[in-house]
């Protein structure tokens, strides 16, 4: 249960700062708000809804928030307008205290949008602190207070005759089924049993399109024959595998000898490689040394017949010749000296050994005589002299060709060289031995090389092969786990066909039993609204069974299969009366009845304002009315707005003087002028609402001159302070 | 002294037949057909180094030429480019050897003919016997240049 404790409102509308607190007294539970007309009565109640249940509360057709708005503050200005509600809620013995506060910030009229408020529900802790809760706090409090039910928590009475179908000039069944029907569905619970009975059928109903699904999706016989079609696939490939499988395997090592042995033949050739280099040297030195032999050949050969040994072996002959020659060189013979020595003495006239020689004279004679003779052997001892001188030379070149002997050197020189040249060549052979065999392993390399390559693309065309298989046989192995998969589901699909079955019978039960029970709650609470109603009717109105109306009630009406309507009914001589031919008094009554029945059937969990509830209504049923609301317990907080004259008869007074445990009165200047309410010290603008604790009996300086002040039962209060 | 008067004009060089196919075969390095021969197995160059070692040899054995003998030419020394040109040192000594051997004197000039028909028969003479020499020295050991130059040395030292 919920109970207010005080509303504040800071700057809304026509309150600038205002403070209600409401009676929570057991033994005072009415809380009475006094105000003619224009006094912000309604206003408050505005206050209430916009607090509570913000732009939802408030029944505006935008979202401009001007009527929330100060009305002292200018168009153009900035203000903050804030209400507060206090209330606690009492639920398993223990009662909490909560903050509900919502506040709107408009920068001018124009911009001044409901939607812009914020609001903060704050719960008080042990410690009595308030502590804000989070936003989902608000939903709950509306889950308790809803918002749909306003009309219904905060009657207004011009508006409650909508429960009996609007005013007599404008009655609508509709509108009275539809708001009956709205309240009752709601505060009986009937919602929810109602709801419970929708969400089990269409629990069942999904049950049902369930079922028809696994249905649809049930194994064909296709299916298992497919599966035996893959796995026959799958057992010949097994079959073939193995041997996919030795055949690469075979071939695999096959490839890897041949590629280890072409590796030792690489190294080995590569050894080779490395003797030919030292073949090379082994060539280069050998061509250096037969170099040097040749020239030493030669040198040699030149000595087999040479001018050197020529001369030395024809030294002998070149001895005789010298032998026989020199004499004749001494005697002068060769060359002839005569020939030139004669001429010369013989121009002179004088021999050397100054012998006169005269053209004539014997001396002259004998030496022509001489020169005569020379003449005769001249070429002869010129060429003799040439002979002498050629032995001469070449006797000497042969000497010194002999002395010297570069012969032996030579041949040396030639021993030397030639067993070197000749482990040269031995070596030579050897490495182009070595080499011609190497030349054979290159040759053996390169088709071992091809022989390689032929064999890694046998070995990749079986490793490829083999890699179909596989693929193939992993292929068939997922197809053949989608079958398996697909008869397992289907299987499946078929227990929980049978789940889903046995479900959907239980969920048929349910709902029998959930219908059964509202209709069982809709008949008993029906019936005890209907019967409540009848008994609040006769007392509030006084109604008799010889009246003009003898039973007012609340029933059922279209079909129980579909979503029932609920409609009052009035009834006279045993027989239904219109509502529409029902006047404007008894239609506030018959609505006052409705609700204030259900209010008591249900134990209304929430406080009731009611606004006007007094008005059209006769002394004794407003004393009725008032009566009920305070002594009828079973109904929550009442919080009561009326005129002057609602409270204005002694009975009332009486009533209220003994259960209102708060009090208030509004004053606003339309009733008694500007000046007075400026007199109000708390009040700064005329056009603000002065508030005051008077009850219906008492008069302050303000409210005093709404006019009533001088009848004879006023209080001490109004006169005297 | 010039020596040119001696191949002013065309003189066969001669060698009896046997022993020219034999120097040919064994002892010349430069063959007038066919390949060329290692010196160490044919110790004369030329066909005609072969014919003047032979006139050395009978110079040096002091063999008598031998007249008349049957010789075939195998070149001609001559002016002609396909004559065969001794050295300046060949003509000389074959004169030197003339003059001893012909007893040349200040009345009788040397005839180039004569000169070269005595070489042709001390070659005749010579050669079979400088042959028979190096087959007497054949070492198989050694070379047949060495064992030339070792006799000619030999004889040279004499």
């Amino acid at each position: 249960m919920i109970q207010f404790l005080e509303l504040e409102l800071t700057n809304f509308a026509i309150y600038p700062k205002a403070s209600f607190k409401f009676a929570t007294d057991p033994e005072r539970p009415l809380t009475v708000i006094r105000g003619e007309n224009e006094s912000g009565k309604t206003t408050l109640v505005r206050a209430f809804l916009w607090v509570l249940f913000g732009s939802k509360g408030i029944q505006e057709a935008t979202d401009n928030a001007y009527a929330l708005r100060p009305v002292w503050v200018k168009a153009d200005e900035s203000v903050t307008t804030k209400v507060k509600l206090s209330f606690r809620q009492m639920k398993s013995g223990k009662t909490v205290a909560f903050n509900l506060v919502r506040t709107l910030t408009s920068k001018d009229a124009k911009n001044a949008r409901l939607s812009d408020d914020k609001v903060v529900l704050a719960r008080q802790e042990a410690g009595g602190a308030f502590k804000p809760m989070s936003e989902a706090a608000v939903e709950t409090l509306h889950t308790i207070i809803r918002p749909e039910m306003r009309d219904f928590y905060f009657i207004d009475a011009d508006k409650a005759v909508d429960f009996v179908g609007g005013s007599e000039a404008n009655h609508s069944d509709q509108l009275m089924r539809s708001m009956i029907g709205k309240s009752i569905r709601a505060l009986l619970s009937l919602d929810t049993l109602r709801s419970a009975s929708e969400r089990v059928q269409d629990q069942r109903n999904q049950f049902v399109r369930d079922i028809a699904a696994l249905n649809r999706g049930a194994m064909g016989t296709n299916q298992q024959q497919a599966l035996i079609n893959v796995e026959s696939e799958i057992e010949k490939l097994k079959k073939q595998i193995p041997t996919a499988k030795a055949a690469f395997t075979n071939a695999d090592e096959t490839h890897r000898l041949s590629d280890e042995q072409f590796s030792t033949m690489i190294k080995e050739l590569e050894m080779a490689s490395k003797r030919a280099v030292d073949g090379k040297k082994f060539r280069d030195n050998r061509d250096r040394l037969n170099v040097r032999r040749r020239q030493l050949v030669h040198q040699l050969a030149e000595y087999a017949p040479g001018a050197a040994l020529a001369a030395a072996i024809l030294s002998p002959t070149l001895k005789a010749i010298i032998d026989r020659l020199e004499p004749m060189k001494e005697k002068g013979h060769i060359p002839p000296h005569e020939l030139e020595v004669i001429p010369r003495l013989i121009k002179r006239g004088v021999c050397l050994c100054g012998t006169e020689i005269s053209e004539g004279s014997p001396a002259a004679d004998k030496l022509t005589a001489i020169l005569l003779e020379a003449r005769k052997t001249e070429s002869g001892a010129r060429f003799l002299d040439g002979v002498l001188n050629l032995a001469t030379r070449h006797k000497l070149f042969g000497a010194k060709a002999v002395r010297n002997d570069p012969i032996t050197a030579i041949k040396k020189e030639l021993a030397d060289l030639d067993p070197e040249i000749g482990e040269l060549s031995a070596a030579i052979t050897e490495v182009e031995k070595t080499a011609a065999a190497e030349g054979g392993k290159q040759a053996e390399a390169s088709e071992m090389k091809r022989d390689i390559g032929e064999k890694l693309a046998q070995r990749d065309t079986f490793r490829d092969a083999l890699i179909r298989l596989q693929n193939e046989l992993e292929k068939l192995e997922t197809e053949r786990r989608s079958h398996q998969e697909s008869i397992r589901l289907a299987a499946g699909r078929s227990d929980k066909v049978k789940v889903l079955q046995a479900s959907e019978r239980a969920a048929d039960l349910v709902k029998s039993v959930v219908q059964a029970a509202y209709e069982r709650v809709e008949s008993d609470q029906v019936a005890d609204v209907s019967k409540s109603m009848t008994n609040l009717f006769s007392t509030i109105v006084g109604q008799t069974e010889d009246g003009l109306i003898s039973e007012v009630g609340l029933r059922t009406t279209g079909p129980a299969s579909n979503l029932p309507e609920y409609e009052l009914f009035a009834r006279y001589q045993n027989a239904d009366k219109p509502l529409k031919l029902i006047n404007g008094a008894s239609r506030r009554a018959l609505s006052v009845a409705f609700v204030l029945a259900l209010a008591e059937q249900t134990g209304t969990r929430v406080p009731l304002v009611t606004d006007s509830l007094l008005h059209s209504t006769s002394g004794e049923v407003r004393k009725r009315l008032v009566d009920f609301l305070a002594k009828g317990k079973r109904i929550g907080q009442p919080i009561m707005f009326g005129t002057r004259a609602d409270f204005q008869s002694p009975e009332v007074r009486t009533v209220l003087d003994q259960f209102a445990g708060a009090t208030y009165t509004l004053t606003a200047q339309s009733h008694v002028g500007a000046d007075v309410v400026r007199a109000d010290p708390n009040r700064e603008q005329s056009n603000q609402v002065s508030i005051c604790n008077c009850s219906p009996r008492q008069y302050c300086a303000i409210c005093e001159r709404t006019g009533d002040a001088s009848t004879t039962d006023l209080s001490s209060k109004s006169r005297g302070s | 002294m010039d020596i040119s008067f001696l191949t002013a004009r065309q003189h066969d060089l001669r060698l009896p037949k046997a022993i020219k196919d034999k120097a040919l075969a064994s002892f010349v390095s430069n063959q007038p057909i066919g390949p060329h021969r290692p010196s160490d197995d044919a110790p004369f160059r030329r066909m005609y180094d072969f014919w003047f070692a032979s006139i050395l040899w009978a110079e040096y054995k002091d063999l008598s030429p031998v007249n008349g003998a049957a010789t075939e030419k195998f070149v001609s020394a001559g002016p002609t480019t396909s004559d065969a040109k001794l050295e300046d040192w060949m003509l000389e000594l074959l004169l030197l050897i003339a003059v001893h051997r012909l007893k040349f004197d200040v009345n009788t000039l040397p005839d180039p003919t004569q000169v070269f028909k005595l070489a042709n028969e001390l070659a005749a003479v010579g050669a079979p016997s400088l042959i028979e020499a190096l087959g007497n020295c054949l070492d198989l050991m050694e070379p047949q240049l060495y064992t030339t130059v070792a006799l000619f040395r030999e004889a040279a030292s004499a």
